[in-house]
């Protein structure tokens, strides 16, 4: 090849280009890595041909949203992938909720030691022991690791992450390929 | 048949053999492929749903391609069908024009041929 494809394009239709491979990228998070170096380098070769036809505008507006096309590219597998990028979405969610769950509970614990007239208490949180003190000094949360803590929390963590990227796809592709 | 009308999942089970067909009569890149498509009366089809089909078409074996340069625009990917795509081609146009004449036959029978206005109601089939 002589000349670079994108030495002709104006800068504008480039950094257009770039932006949708860029979205596409990320809808695409899951799809073989191997094949999708290929995609991408295709894609890329058909718009920057398309664009020389019809201008970049039409020819990304003719291609659909990225997240629309990763779907047509996922359609077209032999076989559903798993998503992990979903599921680690939906661990971190959990993550968070937890993290939340905890200190909403640690500052509960803490206002009704307060309303008592203060002190310090040992509670469990998640199989985890936490001290919890207050008084009109000083409150504060004391939280031990705990293997027991460790196993609810990542456990949790786990089945979410399971659950949101769809893992059991991995078993029915392993059985349709056998 | 109108565009707004057309079952997107029947238009998927042939889209593969449509485009088979066209490489076979001319190469083509994958826009001026699309072009073919509208032209012959798939008008609304978008790229973004022939370019999933040439990947998979491409990875499975069934056409393949090559890049030719342009004096006046970027290189094009030009794509072709292969041996082993244009068996798939005979089979799958074998295959579809079997269920036609299967489909043909049952509408005919049943008063609902091709370019039958509308359906008859279900009180005159009563």
């Amino acid at each position: 090849m002589n000349a670079s494809p994108s030495a002709r394009l104006g800068l504008t239709d480039q950094l257009r280009r770039d932006w949708y491979l860029t979205r596409f990228l990320f809808a695409m998070q899951d799809y073989p890595g191997k094949e999708y170096k290929r995609v991408r380098a295709d894609l890329r070769t058909d718009l920057d041909a398309a664009a020389a036809d019809v201008g970049m505008r039409r020819a990304l507006a003719d291609l659909g949203s990225p997240r629309h096309l990763a779907d047509g590219y996922y359609g077209a597998l032999e076989r559903e992938r798993p998503r992990y990028w979903d599921g680690a979405v939906v661990a971190a969610l959990l993550g968070t909720m937890l993290a939340y769950c905890f200190l909403s509970y640690g500052a509960g614990a803490v206002d009704t030691l307060l309303a008592q007239g203060g002190g310090t208490v040992q509670l469990h949180y998640l199989g985890a022991p936490l001290t919890v003190t207050g008084t009109e000094r000083e409150f504060g949360l004391e939280f031990k690791f705990s293997w027991l803590g460790a196993l609810v929390y990542l456990g949790t963590m786990a089945v979410g992450f399971a659950l949101g990227s769809r893992l059991w796809r991995l078993r029915t592709g392993r059985s349709a390929g056998a | 048949m109108a565009a707004d009308t057309r079952d997107p999942q029947l238009l998927k089970g042939v889209l593969p053999m449509l485009v088979l067909a066209l490489l076979t009569e001319r190469e083509s890149y994958g826009y001026e492929l699309v072009t073919r498509l509208q032209v012959d009366g798939l008008g609304d089809i978008a790229t973004g749903t022939v370019y999933p089909v040439l990947a998979r078409l491409e990875r499975e074996g069934h056409i393949t391609s090559r890049l030719v340069a342009s004096s006046s625009g970027p290189a094009r990917k030009y794509y072709m069908p292969t041996l082993q795509g244009a068996a798939e081609l005979s089979r799958a146009a074998h295959s579809w024009l079997e269920l036609t004449k299967t489909v043909a036959g049952t509408l005919g029978r049943t008063g609902l041929a091709p370019g039958a206005p509308y359906p008859p109601h279900t009180e005159e089939l009563a």
